[in-house]
């Protein structure tokens, strides 16, 4: 029996939050939506997830520190990081934590989920 | 004598009483009317949503969507639903939505409020049909590029840079950077909304073909003094600048070459901005000779070539950031202390020989660059 | 009829005139403010706020927080200022010489290890002992130094950061996350700008997490709501009325932002002065002008900074004591700007304004209303006349107060809970009732102060920067 694989969706916008929840949905993935650092840090740690799509500029706790703290404790969930294009140096800087992908904004949500599955399938 | 007086006052106290009153009351029904149509429009916005997702999945076609938004007057709030989703996706879902506010007249709202809407309503609706991308309003933008006021050239050059059309790129700066107060920094992040697209004629500018910047506008008395952020006087090559810099952050490899033809000549300032461009996009040109701006007279040159050498990797100017590790700037110090660090073996035996060594500017950089670098290898 | 008699009816007419013309230039300043807060928000809705938030062409910022004897609250202040979102920005908290554990409380929380870094020398301070950065935290950098008060603080904090904008935020201030960049926003907008601030609003009993207001309250508390009031008028209408018509002249302490350049070639914060945000604002509009460099100075209502404003009584009292005394120092250390056509509408407009209506208002404001009362007893003036007067100021001044309350309902509507807006209208009434009045008493001593007092440049260091505990420590 295949359990369902739960994917942690870190955005803080709630309507692309919602739409990336609900193309995961329909891809067959249970989800769990965070709106802010804090909550995302909280979700990755003490959930049982199989990949997080995490946004870098989220309130309380950015991106970035939520990656360094859950790599600490988990070094090999697939995490995908979602931001804007501008930062490229938190993109880099997410590379260099172990963020296995990143995907600029304007984005493609198929593409995003075609990151995902390819992150999860090679972990 | 007094009485007059009297009634004078009276009649002040009486119309207070009422104008207190009269706010008093704007104030709670203002309340209770916000109230209402935020919840209105949570409502709606739960409704839409459902609805808008189904038909980003194909579960819905357009027509019956556009069922369900076209009752829907106040355009506004279509607006501010659409928003975000029209902000941050791309690809087939960017054109769904899009085609949605074209069949709910959204797209047609806001073109009839570019053409004929006073200030505010002309600048919000080239903020928004920027956001749709929409080709149809360009020439309605373009036009407020020669306004008086600084919100509609702002509106429109944003608006025309979200549209992708870039042979506007050169139109929209010279606005922005001749005929409003914005700094040039201020400028560039708009003209950055307009993407890669836009890079091979900023690369075609670069190389020479300054014609492709419209003349002195028409309207000399627009023209404000341009001055940059670090109150310096007018940089004649301001618009060099701009463009370097949005070549750098679009990560623009074929851009090198006219880079590299620009640095020979170029002033200190735009010095900086070519060689942070190359940090930027990663790469250096081939041939291109870092070792004499190692020994450039501005100290930010000497600091960028620096942070820049790790890109060449080349052995010969080592000698040259050896020499760096005295120089007066601390920051010029340390970006060398950083790249010989970088250099590997041979670069940890001289950085540890300096900390050791008598010249207390380069010991002080080299003992502080080791234990930061040391301390990072420990946890 | 005596002279003293028409010396009397002679004075009753002046503070007549006087009530008149303040409330008519507030009542103008309120129109201002109204559509200059309309043209506000029609530039918000037309940034593109997604995109400036992500901005990579931003200049970076350095965040100077002058900290004395702050053992108990300077972590949350150093983690609120790391809560906020900025692309590039340094963090300088200069701990001014504390005898108590304000270093090393920050040592341990931040692993801190001394930074090689060389400094400027641009404005002369005090001896700087060290300077140090965090490990975990690499843009937390802390400076420590010997004592020399708040200006010589932040002058040390200025000498050290390495930007081209430096933001002067108090100890005990909150900001929100994103009300940096868009008082950045200003500088990138225009470049005449020199410095702008935001609204300042009392965080008091507000629920505050991680650094961050996340639920406001209006506070419960008597002295608090009267100054929610007057900040709200304050800001809503002065100072958005002010920077509408390019005259304000002054800028909280709690949340200001510069151009560092510019506050280099000015001097620095002056240090013989307790008003040293408002001294600082002045002089650099000053040395603008003698560089022959356009200037502006501007206000944005939209940002805000949360501070915790005084709970009672007597640290209330000083605390208008002190700014008054400020005010003061202020517009006599720059004197040269009054009625001066060079300085445009702030020498001509503003500066006249402060110095007759804000500097001499509560002499003027106190003697006419004793005055009032000695005119009646000697027959000059009927108490029907003055009763009626008195009723027309009071109603003014709660209409005032009411229009403030207003643009806060059409702009921001902060405080949740409808019942809170009519509570405030009811402090509004209640303000008139005796808090003005008692208010100008405050400020009457002092202008007192100014006068008469001999400064010390004791009683200057000792004194905590955090405003609620300069209020508790100033002698009554």
């Amino acid at each position: 029996m295949t359990e369902k694989q739960v994917i942690l969706v870190a955005e803080d916008d709630p309507g692309l939050n919602r739409l990336i929840s609900f193309k995961l949905q329909k891809e067959g993935y249970q989800v769990i939506s965070v709106f802010d650092g804090k909550e995302a840090l909280n979700a990755a740690l003490n959930e049982k997830i199989s990949a997080i799509t995490l946004d870098i500029m989220m309130p309380f706790l950015d991106g970035i520190q939520v990656l360094k703290k859950v790599r600490a404790v988990k070094p090999d969930l697939p995490v995908v990081i979602l931001s804007v294009k501008s930062r490229e140096n938190d993109l880099h800087q997410a590379l260099e934590l172990g963020a296995n992908a990143y995907m600029t904004k304007p984005f493609q949500p198929e593409q995003l989920i075609e990151k995902l599955k390819q992150i999860m399938g090679s972990s | 004598m007094i009485d007059p007086y009297l009634k004078i006052l009276l009649y002040i106290i009486i119309a207070l009483l009422v104008i207190i009153t009269l706010l008093l009351l704007v104030i709670i029904t203002n309340r209770y009317l916000v109230s209402v149509n935020q919840d209105k429009f949570r409502a709606k916005k739960q409704k839409w949503e459902e609805l808008y997702l189904n038909y980003l999945q194909g579960d819905l076609n357009l027509k019956e969507i556009a069922e369900s938004f076209k009752d829907e007057k106040r355009y506004y709030w279509l607006w501010k639903f659409f928003a975000p989703y029209l902000d941050m996706l791309d690809g087939s879902d960017f054109d769904k939505t899009k085609a949605l506010c074209r069949e709910i007249s959204l797209i047609g709202h806001y073109r009839q409020k570019l053409e004929h809407g006073n200030l505010s309503e002309k600048a919000t609706a080239a903020r928004i049909l920027g956001a749709l991308r929409c080709k149809e309003s360009i020439t309605g933008m373009i036009s407020l590029l020669d306004s008086k006021h600084q919100l509609l050239i702002q509106a429109a050059s944003l608006g025309l840079a979200k549209s992708g059309e870039s042979k506007t790129f050169f139109p929209a700066a010279r606005a922005l950077l001749d005929n409003t107060y914005f700094t040039y920094e201020g400028a560039t992040e708009i003209l950055a909304a307009y993407g890669e697209n836009a890079a091979p004629l900023m690369v075609r500018f670069l190389e020479g073909e300054t014609e492709l910047l419209p003349g002195e506008g028409k309207d000399q008395s627009l023209k404000k003094k341009k001055k940059s952020f670090d109150l310096k006087t007018v940089d004649p090559s301001t618009y060099n600048s701009v463009m370097i810099d949005l070549l750098g952050f679009f990560r623009y490899r074929e851009a090198l070459p006219a880079l590299h033809g620009l640095i020979s000549e170029a002033d200190p300032e735009t010095t900086v901005h070519i060689i942070k461009a190359f940090l930027s996009i990663g790469e250096v040109p081939a041939s291109f000779n870092l070792k004499s701006y190692l020994e450039h007279p501005y100290w930010v040159v000497r600091n960028f070539s620096a942070r820049v050498w790790r890109l060449t990797g080349d052995r010969e100017a080592i000698p040259l950031l050896i020499k760096l590790l005295d120089d007066p700037n601390w920051w010029v110090r340390f970006n060398a202390a950083e790249a010989l660090y970088e250099a590997g073996e041979n670069g940890l035996d001289i950085l540890s020989m300096k900390a050791e060594g008598p010249d207390v500017k380069s010991a002080a950089i080299s003992s502080y660059v080791l234990s930061r670098k040391g301390v990072e290898l420990q946890a | 009829m005596s002279t003293w008699a028409i010396i009397l009816i002679f004075y009753n007419i002046f503070v007549i005139f006087y009530f008149i013309s303040i409330n008519g230039f507030y009542l103008l300043l309120v129109l201002l403010s109204y559509f200059g807060l309309r043209k506000q928000r029609t530039v918000e809705r037309v940034s593109d706020r997604y995109q400036t938030f992500h901005s990579a062409f931003y200049k970076p910022l350095t965040i100077i927080i002058p900290a004395y004897n702050e053992e108990a609250t300077i972590v949350d202040t150093a983690y609120s200022a790391l809560a906020l979102k900025y692309p590039e920005y340094e963090i300088l908290i200069v701990n001014d010489g504390s005898r108590d554990d304000t270093l090393p409380v920050l040592e341990k929380e931040f692993n801190l290890k001394k930074y090689a870094r060389d400094y400027n020398n641009d404005i002369p301070c005090e001896t700087i002992r060290g300077i140090y950065s965090s490990k975990d935290y690499p843009n937390l950098v802390i400076v420590d130094k010997e004592n020399g008060g708040k200006s010589d603080a932040l002058n040390a904090g200025i000498n050290v950061s390495q930007f081209p904008l430096f933001c002067n935020i108090d100890s005990d201030s909150l900001i929100d996350a994103d009300s940096l960049l868009k008082t950045i926003d200003l500088f990138a907008r225009d470049w005449r700008t020199v410095a702008a601030g935001g609204t300042i609003r009392a965080a008091n009993q507000c629920r505050i997490e991680d650094g961050q207001v996340t639920e406001i309250n209006l506070s419960p508390k008597f002295w608090v709501r009267f100054q929610i009031v007057e900040y709200l008028r304050a800001f809503l209408f002065g100072r958005a009325g002010w920077s509408s018509i390019g005259g304000l002249m002054i800028l909280s302490g709690a949340f200001s932002i510069y151009r560092r350049k510019a506050v280099v070639q000015a001097g620095g914060y002056n240090l013989n002065t307790v008003g040293e945000d408002m001294e600082l604002v002045l002089r650099v509009q000053r040395v603008m002008k003698k560089i022959n460099r356009e200037y502006r100075v501007v206000f944005l209502a939209d940002p805000v900074c949360w501070t915790q404003v005084p709970e009672n009584y007597r640290s209330l009292k000083n605390q208008r004591r002190r700014w008054q005394r400020g005010l003061s120092e202020s517009l006599f250390g720059n004197f040269e700007m009054f009625l001066n056509p060079q300085y445009g509408t702030t020498g001509m407009i503003s500066f006249p304004f402060f110095l007759f209506y804000e500097f001499l208002g509560p002499v003027i404001e106190i003697t006419g209303y004793l005055v009032f009362i000695f005119s009646v007893f000697v027959g000059i003036l009927n108490p029907p006349f003055v009763i009626l007067f008195l009723t027309a100021a009071i109603l003014l001044g709660i209409l005032l107060s009411t229009s403030a309350l207003l643009m806060e309902e059409i702009y921001y509507r902060s405080y949740p809970r409808a019942r809170d807006i009519l509570v405030l209208f009811g402090y509004a009434i209640l303000e008139n009732l005796f808090y003005r009045q008692l208010h100008a008493w405050w400020r009457f001593r002092g202008l007192l102060d100014f006068f008469f007092t001999k400064r010390s440049w004791g009683t200057v260091e000792r004194k905590s920067f955090s405003e609620k505990k300069q209020a508790v420590e100033q002698d009554s």
